[in-house]
């Protein structure tokens, strides 16, 4: 094998230190004998297995000192002397970077010999003078060898010459031409022209993928003309039917599903915009380089004014959006690449079957594209963005299926909304800071506040718990409320999951969770709150009453766990209500613990009787900010330099902490104040003193000897305890009262008028960048950044930049789509054909590269793949040239001289049998029973979108009952559709341009006993009997007309007549009673529908 | 699209062989391809590459990732440092966020002539220790359920791949005909679904076929179509396919040979067949008390996975290649460990000693290989305050019977049980013994697809032969 060549990316600065290191001399004898005893076998066991010889990975040699010192992609492998430095010792060493060898670690002693014979300067024996091998052998070598070059693949189509042939008369075209001279040379002949029942028959279920109905056989049996094959044709291409048929067959190709599959597998249930789109791709016959260009780049191409074409080049990039993917993967770069990986492997097999995704681990072993090809098309993918965020589980983007100006009038219309919000904010935000402003003035009253909330707080840990007594929650003033049973909320109930009758609040996916409830008091006052909850994991939730936020950590311990035997009481606070309704809000930003009930009562009366400090005014504290003081006083009570220490220590009866801030301590100490009261009132005239004394802004540095200064340092702490409170809305000024409301009014009003837009899956260009080549296909082992860019062995090796502004998928796109493409036509034209015969010309459609086959008739894959591009890439062209040829109407005849010189048929010396895919068995199976539903497009997918499929406990939640044709049903990843899965569907979740044709128990068994079967068989029997123009004899043949495209012989119509007799005879032994004759006729109807004759297209 | 392997060449193919002859149909008298037993379908009995230690498989799949710490995995270090964090680092990749050592609520005991030490939760497979070889040092590349599950089933933790169910039927075929040769009992439809038990690019034939699903009770669960949807009684079913056959067999003459016609008038006997076959097969009257209940049938804790493991043997004996049982993801116990542990090892514990014990006593055990496992292990930190976090770094599978040395335990996790230190065994390594204790070379059973060659190791995995007898 020629050694394919590779790309060296070795860079000079590499050169320059294996240059200045490698002086080699001649080593002693012990350094000869540990290199010969000990490293050399070494690196024979471990490494020469993917670092000798002619194809390496990643250009790395390490049979000689040179060549380790020339190095790899990530540079030389070793820096004799210095075994911390060299890569080689780093990677036997399992480091970060690189892990070498890759599965198994060596030994330690084994790395010891490594570094000792690093250490000690590489020795090896008769190593050759670095300077005979310092130039990387490829360096100056052609990139790709004339073998590589002139692959067949990699030539442009030619204008082949129309072959003689031995009957002109056959020949209806070239294709027949080209057909013929093989067969001639051969020395085969063709089979006859089939008959017209089975001509019809075969192209509709070629175009539509149903049976032709009696009336379309007939017609075409009258019609004499010899234009009467192209009118049906050209019929057939005209029905939507078609697109729906032919469009499937691209989706297999696009790998098209409804869920994620893998792991997480979530609903697609936008996908299915991109489905329509193709199957109205091909009803319009839209230019097959125009259907590339929207799938790769649909976002990028030039604006459009028809609405309808801007639309479908949205959903066009679904395309490179709806595979397969890691949701769950818990390394985001890893699945990053991996969803690259996809789309550089789909697009590279899709459009011109070429494998490149071979080529993210190590250079194509067989075709020409290097890592470093295989990178710079990463790159144009990594500057697209296809996905939200790589968080498991990860999120996909969407984009509103409508034409760009749709789309920017809708942000602008969102933008109004945001700045709405943003104007509430303010309104709010300010209405905020009067309130606490005013607040600073009254640090006295917040200190003797919260102080008395530090004493219930202490009180509420050693209150006795009434929940856990049961007289006492039946007595009067006490209030139970079950959890469930809230007046507003944004969860669901479930009474089961988590104990019998043991109702809790599960997340049902708006944030935050939040549950109110309305409790009624006769007299305002203090009572006592508690849960009944049980919890696992630290969910505190937000406790407001009365719109103010009383506490952070309602029900915020651990229980032990989640389950009904976990579940306790726990007292949550006692709290102040007033007389009247109060609301009582609970609010989590993500999921609640399993609280099961609330329980109210009076408060104690030792709580109620707490000593309370007279006011020292008229001002009255603010809930939410006395919780703040609270907070911040427990927070700054170890720290001895606080401005509380004086008061800490005071309401404590200890002494002043030696460190106290001395300064703090001289401003306050002088009074000396008798009682708690005094000393708030001391502290409230500092602050104030200080507040006052604020140095104006920017014009002084705040003195840091200046007393006042830590003072104020409290009060500007955005954490501090006049931090803004989130809301204290209720106590808001009547103006900002309504000036919110109208603002929320407002607000609303845009919110409701914003037009809802239809969602797809789809890209746009992302951050542009170019990555490095991944060793091995890791991301953790990187080497050196290569450009954007295509292909070379294909595009050439100058191509221009793609640069910094755009990501280069519009440039792939125009590439691939390009009439000089050599692949992109041959490709197709490939596909269209074996769409008609089976097989196609290169019969292995996705891999056109090396290890794909060759083509059996190049000259004719070459003639049709030029027609396709001169028809200006028309589809529908193409089916008309094939099927109008002698070769398309050749009857299926077996011929044994041929079957044995040719048995793969590769000559085309006769039609192929081709059994029917799974769609075109379930709708035929449908339409015999009068039952298909013809309706187009959208989807019955039942999850919404984002949702799980298939739950964990393996619901699947899909049904597929409806008659819709089988390209509307939805394509499940992981749970296919068993109909489908039984008559080998391709697994939707990688590309595959050719599906298998098993036979397996499986399809005998749904043709006997399936549900669909039985009733579309039961339909077709009821329809026969109840046409009352019919006789027995006369419904036989209908039958076979409608099944089978023809009538029954006679010896048919008499075994069916026989058959009926012997079943009812059957039957009335065992079904009496039952109507007996229906199920005789529906038996032989089953019987048709079941034979080979049916289900095998001649 | 070529549908036969290179290398190996085992499918016995109509087509192939005719041509092969070099005879073609014509000489061949019809009636005689009609008849069952002149016909070899690609689910025929391959011979393996060389002598087999084993003839089937039974996979007991503990979806969700048993802890092996807790279960066969004994670390005395981590009860003594219970609450410590782990002296060393943490994975690089996790799933979650995990806290400090968290010793095994359950005790440990040793049971069986080679002293295997067991934990509590398994008491009844803990006497079957001498026939278990335990391997204690698991690991495998994928800390999350999809990934780890297809790994574990197909090797990619990435793409679509045959499952290794699919790889031994394509590889060995199967002995019954009239059942398929690889069955799947219950299968999760999540992670992965299934993708862990399809042929992916093989044929069809060599698929998974399920019964039933994970939220199907066991004896609910029927194979797809099985059922006549009308009930239509079997005699009158006889006679709609005798004239079906009738009518293939005219249109056959008609058309003139065609393998594919042909197999698929013999795919309605097999199915026919089948239908009766498997049935009778799930219909459990004929096995005795004692019996039934020595798998658990009489404990609604243990009935369903019990059934399970009896239905297991029952294909077993009428040789099924690959016999999945699913105990479906139950065990993944992010908090909660104690209970959900111990219900989840109550509700197999029994079903799979039953197993073991009744394998043995019919001398099957030798010819089974009995694998048991989840996706991956736990990690021996614990999450929250009574939970461990997935962990592939080192966890424990075991095997029993089918040319695998009982009562021994091979490979290594560290001092804690994080991370396989010693004889690791990669998912991939594993792959590869199973295939060689069926008598394939992992490395010559390939297939052809897309231009290229796979295999169930793609380019990886090492027989382990310490562990074969």
């Amino acid at each position: 094998m020629t050694r394919p060549a590779r790309l060296s990316i070795i860079t000079a600065t590499v050169m320059v230190i294996t240059a200045t290191v490698c002086d080699a001399s001649e080593p002693a004898a012990e350094q000869i004998n540990l290199f010969e005893k000990k490293v050399r076998p070494l690196l024979a066991k471990h490494c020469f297995e993917c670092h000798t010889g002619d194809t390496v990975e990643n250009d790395l040699q390490l049979d000689s000192l040179a060549a380790m010192l020339r190095g790899g992609l990530r540079g030389a492998a070793i820096v004799p002397g210095k075994p911390d430095e060299s890569l080689l010792v780093s990677a036997i060493r399992h480091g970060e970077i690189l892990k070498m060898p890759p599965k198994r670690k060596l030994a330690a002693r084994e790395i010891a010999v490594i570094e000792a014979w690093v250490k000690m300067g590489a020795p090896w024996p008769n190593a050759k003078p670095l300077a005979e091998t310092a130039e990387h052998p490829e360096n100056d070598a052609v990139l790709f060898t004339d073998e590589q070059k002139s692959f067949w693949a990699f030539q442009c189509p030619v204008e082949p010459l129309r072959p003689r042939v031995s009957d002109g008369q056959w020949s209806e075209s070239a294709i027949d031409d080209f057909i013929l001279h093989e067969l001639d040379e051969a020395g085969l002949s063709t089979a006859p022209p089939t008959d017209k029942r089975t001509l019809i028959r075969r192209a509709k279920f070629d175009l539509v993928g149903l049976p032709p109905t009696p009336d379309e056989v007939d017609a075409f049996l009258a019609d004499q003309s010899p234009q009467a094959f192209a009118k049906v044709v050209d019929r057939m291409l005209g029905s939507p039917l078609y697109g729906e048929r032919w469009g499937r067959r691209w989706l297999d190709v696009a790998r098209y599903a409804d869920s994620n599959g893998l792991d997480e597998n979530l609903a697609y249930a936008n996908a299915y915009h991109f489905r329509d789109y193709v199957i109205a791709c091909f009803n319009k016959d839209k230019p097959y380089n125009q259907f590339i260009q929207e799938q790769i780049a649909g976002d990028l191409l030039p604006a459009t004014d028809d609405p309808q074409a801007a639309t479908e080049r949205v959903a066009a990039t679904g395309f490179l959006s709806l595979g397969a993917k890691m949701l769950a993967e818990d390394d985001p770069v890893k699945m990053q690449m991996d969803i690259i990986d996809e789309q550089v492997d789909t697009v590279g097999r899709a459009f011109m079957g070429l494998s490149l995704g071979c080529a993210r681990c190590h250079d194509h072993k067989f075709d020409p594209i290097s890592t470093a090809d295989y990178y710079s098309l990463a790159g144009i993918f990594k500057s697209t963005k296809t996905m939200e965020h790589f968080k498991v589980v990860a999120r996909w983007q969407e984009r509103p299926l409508a034409p760009p100006e749709v789309i920017l009038s809708r942000d602008e219309h969102e933008q109004q909304i945001v700045s709405k919000q943003a104007e509430i904010d303010a309104a709010k935000s300010e209405a905020t800071a009067a309130i606490v402003d005013h607040a600073r003035q009254h640090v006295g009253e917040y200190l003797l506040a919260a102080h008395e909330l530090l004493q219930r707080e202490e009180m509420v840990r050693t209150a006795t718990v009434l929940g856990n007594i049961p007289e006492a929650t039946s007595k009067p003033g006490v209030t139970l409320i079950e959890a469930e049973d809230f007046a507003r909320g944004n969860v669901s109930k479930d009474f089961s999951t988590f104990g019998e009758s043991i109702g809790v609040l599960v997340d049902k996916g708006e944030r935050p969770n939040f549950v109110e409830y309305d409790v009624e008091m006769e007299d305002a006052g203090l009572v006592q709150l508690e849960f009944r909850y049980s919890a696992g994991d630290l969910r505190p939730c937000k406790l407001v009453i009365n719109g103010e936020l009383v506490r952070r950590d309602a029900a915020g311990e651990l229980t032990g766990g989640f389950y009904p035997e976990h579940q306790k009481w726990m007292v949550q606070g006692f709290l102040e209500l007033k007389a009247g309704k109060n609301i009582i809000r609970l609010e989590h930003p993500l999921y609640f613990p399993h609280i099961d009930k609330l329980l109210i009562a009076n408060a104690p009366d030792n709580v109620r009787e707490l000593a309370r400090f007279e006011p020292l005014s008229d001002y009255e504290p603010f809930t939410e900010l006395v919780r703040q003081w609270f907070d911040y006083l427990e927070r700054t009570k170890p720290n001895e330099d606080s401005v509380f220490a004086v008061w800490h220590a005071f309401v404590a009866g200890s002494d002043l902490p030696a460190n106290s801030s001395a300064s703090a301590v001289e401003l306050l100490k002088d009074t000396s104040p008798p009682t708690t009261r005094d000393l708030a009132i001391r502290y409230q005239e500092v602050f104030a003193h200080a507040s006052d004394s604020h140095p104006p802004n920017g014009t002084d540095e705040p003195d840091r000897h200046d007393p006042l200064d830590s003072f104020r340092k409290v009060l500007d702490d955005p954490k501090g305890p006049f931090a803004k409170p989130e809301s204290i809305e209720a106590h808001f000024a009547a103006d900002a009262v309504a000036s919110l409301k109208q603002l929320r009014d407002e607000k609303k009003q845009l919110g409701d008028s914003l037009p809802i837009l239809p969602e797809t899956m789809a890209v746009i260009d992302g951050t542009i960048e170019d990555i490095r080549i991944h060793i091995r296909g890791s991301h953790l082992t990187q080497a050196d950044i290569v450009l954007r860019r295509l292909p070379r062995i294909l595009a050439g090796e100058d191509q221009v930049p793609i640069g910094d502004t755009q990501s280069g998928r519009l440039q792939l796109a125009n590439w691939i789509a390009s009439a000089s493409h050599p692949l992109t036509a041959r490709v197709m034209v490939n596909r269209i054909w074996q769409g008609h015969f089976g097989e196609g010309l290169v019969r292995t459609p996705d891999n056109f590269g090396r290890l794909g086959e060759r083509p059996t008739h190049p000259e004719l894959l070459d003639w049709l793949a030029l027609r396709f591009v001169e028809s200006g890439w028309s589809l529908k062209a193409m089916h008309r040239l094939i099927m109008l040829s002698s070769t398309y109407q050749m009857s299926t005849a077996w011929n044994e001289r041929a079957a044995e010189a040719d048995p793969d048929n590769k000559l085309w010396w006769r039609m192929n049998r081709r059994r029917l895919e799974a769609e075109a068995i379930r709708d035929s199976v449908l339409a015999m029973g009068g039952s298909l539903d013809l309706s187009m497009g959208g989807t019955i997918l039942p999850t919404a979108n984002r949702e799980y499929v298939t739950s964990t406990t393996s619901v699947d939640p899909v049904a597929y009952q409806p008659k819709r044709r089988s390209v509307y049903l939805p394509v499940i990843r992981s749970a296919l559709y068993d109909v489908f899965q039984a008559f080998d569907f391709a697994d939707p979740s990688m590309l595959n341009g050719q599906r298998q044709s098993t036979t397996v128990a499986a399809q005998a068994l749904f043709m006997m006993n399936s549900r669909i079967v039985s009733e579309q068989t039961r339909a077709l029997a009821v329809r026969l009997l109840g046409d009352e123009n019919l006789d027995d004899a006369g419904r036989i043949q209908q039958t076979y007309l409608q099944a089978l495209s023809r009538p029954p012989s006679d010896r048919e119509i008499s075994r069916g007549f026989a058959y009926l007799d012997q079943y009812l005879a059957a039957l009335t032994e065992t079904a009496a009673g039952s109507n007996t004759r229906l199920l005789a006729w529906q038996s032989l109807c089953r019987a048709i529908i079941a034979t080979n004759e049916f289900i095998y297209v001649e | 699209m070529t549908t036969f392997c290179s290398q190996f060449d085992p499918v016995f193919n109509r087509r192939d062989m005719l041509r092969k002859c070099g005879a073609g149909f014509g000489s061949l008298a019809l009636a005689s391809l009609m008849s069952d037993e002149s016909f070899a379908s690609s689910l025929s009995v391959k011979a393996p590459l060389f002598a087999p230690r084993a003839k089937q498989v039974i996979f007991l799949f503990m979806h969700g990732g048993p802890s092996q710490v807790d279960t066969f995995d004994y670390k005395p270090l981590l009860e003594r440092d219970d609450g410590k964090p782990v002296p060393f680092a943490k994975p690089r990749v996790v799933s979650g966020a995990t806290g400090n050592l968290l010793k095994s609520p359950w005790k440990f005991h040793q049971y069986g002539e080679c002293g295997a030490w067991v934990s509590d939760l398994f008491p009844q497979v803990g006497k079957c220790v001498d026939d278990l070889c335990v391997i204690n040092s698991m690991h495998g590349s994928n800390s999350r359920h999809g990934g780890a599950l297809l790994e574990l089933h197909t090797g990619s933790d990435t793409f679509v791949r045959p499952s290794m169910g699919s790889w031994i039927t394509y590889g060995l075929g199967t002995e019954n005909q009239d059942l398929p040769g690889y069955i799947t009992m219950c299968p999760t439809l999540t992670h992965g679904g299934v993708n862990a038990y399809s042929s992916a690019f093989l044929p069809a034939d060599y698929a998974g076929t399920p019964i039933g699903n994970a939220s199907i009770p066991s004896d609910q669960a029927t194979i797809p179509f099985i059922k006549n949807a009308d009930d239509t009684p079997v005699d009158l079913q006889r006679i709609e396919l005798d004239l079906l056959r009738e009518m293939n067999r005219d249109r056959l003459a008609h058309t003139g040979p065609d393998a594919d016609l042909e197999a698929r008038i013999h795919s309605f006997e097999l199915a026919f067949r089948m239908q009766r076959t498997a049935p009778q097969l799930q219909d459990i009257s004929d096995e005795t008390q004692a019996t039934l209940n020595m798998y658990g049938l009489d404990n609604q804790a243990t009935r369903n996975f019990g059934r399970q493991c009896l239905m297991a043997r029952r294909f077993a004996e009428r040789g099924v290649r690959f016999i999945q049982c699913t105990h479906s993801y139950k065990w993944d116990q992010h908090s909660d460990l104690k209970r959900g542990h111990s219900i989840n090892a109550m509700e197999v514990d029994q079903p799979i000693a039953a197993l073991l014990v009744d394998l043995k006593n019919r001398g099957l055990l030798d010819e089974t290989l009995v694998l048991w496992g989840g996706e991956f292990g736990r990690t021996p930190v614990g999450q929250g305050g009574d939970g461990r976090d997935h962990s592939p770094q080192g966890y424990t599978m075991w095997m029993a019977g089918g040319g695998v040395k009982g009562g021994i335990r091979y490979g290594k996790t560290d001092e804690y049980g994080y991370y396989a230190v010693e004889d690791k065994v990669h998912l991939h390594d594993l792959h590869a013994t199973i295939l060689h204790l069926l008598g394939l070379d992992h490395t010559q059973l390939t297939y052809k697809y897309g231009g290229r060659d796979f295999r169930l190791t793609d380019i990886y995995g090492e027989v382990v032969h310490d562990i074969v007898t």
